[in-house]
């Protein structure tokens, strides 16, 4: 088992963003995070990544728990940053570099992986970045951050990959791309998104947060034609009027307005 | 190697005009530093003179009526004080605009991080500034009054400490992750 997440709560500032959440995950599980804005993805994927202690609960990594105390170990904790990545909601929040090929290059020679620039070069060809190369990541447009930040990311060849609304500011075609890199990956991985219609492509297991901040599902995607009450609860379909040839009605959609 | 010379030389620049009280030379160390900013001078001049106006202006007043009332003359601090803060602020914009600030700091990989990160978080905040005013001027014809005027600007100045203090919290989340503080070649 690669993680162990139990009985996990926290709160913001007094307010609840996850209550009681536990699942696990077996190495090279492909899993989807669905729940609506505020229902606590993000800080789930912090509190795995150890960025965040939690007020209750344990996760834990490879047989061992993400504590203040692993994270005081040097050579656990160069581990764990090596092999558990996460893309944050805002890729600018991860982009400190003058240019794109330093940014990529940057884990690996930090982490200690032999060959950090010939690895960055791999990765910025195969992310469709060698244009940019020599370019600053801020000047860049959010789907171009979005690239520099995951090739930055993946440059490290992680086994935990935990990607936050990866899709929230992609054009199609780069989502169509960001797609058809995680299904070419072996890595196992944790994809947060709001996006029914996407989740089937970005994993096989699905985790159902709500906006109690429980866990109202660990299961298959759900389908809003067998799933609607899950659905409804987690507050993933949205009820407005509606136009079929000119008879006007209100009924429930599941399609995504990102 | 340029912007470092030039980065350094602003800094002893600045060095040098906070010693000095001679209001003549501080006169001509402006006019030296608005030569030097050639076409942008005006722009440059008016930034300045704005980005002081409040903080100077406060300071001025209250010191000008404690001095006036002891009886003194408060024209002579008024004006080198004054002069200098003028000066050293354009001669600061002027190395913002002529000075890549990122080369500049290339001597030091840390130093680096953080002049990126600050050139950053300053576009960030720019753009948030600038969404907040054409959110208002969308939202009406006239000039704001008063009372909307105060309470937009007090808007503008939580959501920018909000938007600074999010920020650097995700920023240093992100490097963390990163393994930011798991620096091996210091291992």
């Amino acid at each position: 088992m690669l993680i162990k997440v139990e009985h996990l709560s926290h709160a913001h500032d007094g307010r609840p963003a996850l209550h009681g959440v536990g699942f696990t995950a077996q190495e090279g599980e492909r899993l989807v995070l669905l729940g609506c804005n505020g229902s606590g993805k993000s800080t789930l994927l912090k509190i795995i990544d150890g960025l965040i202690p939690p007020d209750a609960g344990v996760v834990t990594y490879d047989d061992r728990p993400v504590d203040r105390a692993a994270l005081a170990d040097r050579p656990w904790r160069l581990r764990f940053r090596r092999e558990v990545v996460l893309l944050f909601q805002d890729p600018a929040a991860m982009l400190f570099h003058p240019t794109v090929a330093e940014e990529v290059a940057f884990g690996p020679r930090q982490l200690g992986l032999d060959e950090p620039e010939a690895r960055a070069v791999a990765w910025i060809e195969r992310a469709g970045l060698a244009a940019l190369r020599d370019r600053s990541p801020h000047a860049l447009s959010r789907g171009e951050q979005q690239k520099v930040a995951l090739a930055s990311l993946l440059v490290l060849e992680p086994r935990l990959l935990l990607l936050d609304e990866p899709t929230a500011s992609l054009d199609p075609r780069s989502t169509g791309w960001l797609v058809d890199l995680l299904q070419d990956l072996e890595t196992t991985t944790v994809v947060a998104t709001h996006s029914l219609s996407l989740a089937p492509e970005l994993g096989s297991r699905c985790l159902v947060l709500g906006e109690d901040h429980t866990l109202l599902h660990d299961g298959p995607v759900p389908r809003p034609d067998a799933d609607m009450d899950l659905l409804r609860r987690a507050n993933l379909v949205h009820r407005h009027r509606h136009d079929h040839d000119g008879h006007v009605h209100r009924h429930d959609h599941v399609h995504d307005w990102e | 190697m340029k912007d470092r010379v030039l980065l350094l030389a602003a800094l002893v620049g600045l060095g040098l005009l906070s010693s000095i009280h001679a209001p003549r030379t501080l006169g001509l160390a402006l006019a030296a530093v608005l030569i030097l900013s050639g076409r942008d001078a005006p722009v440059l001049l008016k930034r300045a003179a704005c980005a002081v106006l409040l903080f100077s202006g406060a300071v001025s007043i209250v010191h000008a009526a404690v001095v006036l009332r002891s009886g003194g003359d408060p024209l002579p601090w008024l004006v080198s004080t004054n002069l200098r803060v003028l000066t050293m602020t354009s001669l600061t914009l002027l190395v913002a605009r002529r000075v890549d600030l990122v080369q500049a700091a290339g001597c030091s990989r840390p130093l680096q991080f953080v002049v990126v990160l600050a050139l950053a978080q300053i576009a960030v905040l720019r753009r948030l500034v600038r969404d907040f005013a054409l959110a208002l001027r969308s939202r009406g014809v006239d000039r704001p009054g008063l009372q909307t005027a105060v309470r937009y600007g007090g808007a503008v100045g939580a959501a920018l400490l909000l938007k600074a203090d999010h920020d650097a919290t995700t920023v240093t989340q992100a490097m963390t992750s990163r393994g930011f503080f798991n620096d091996a070649d210091q291992g």
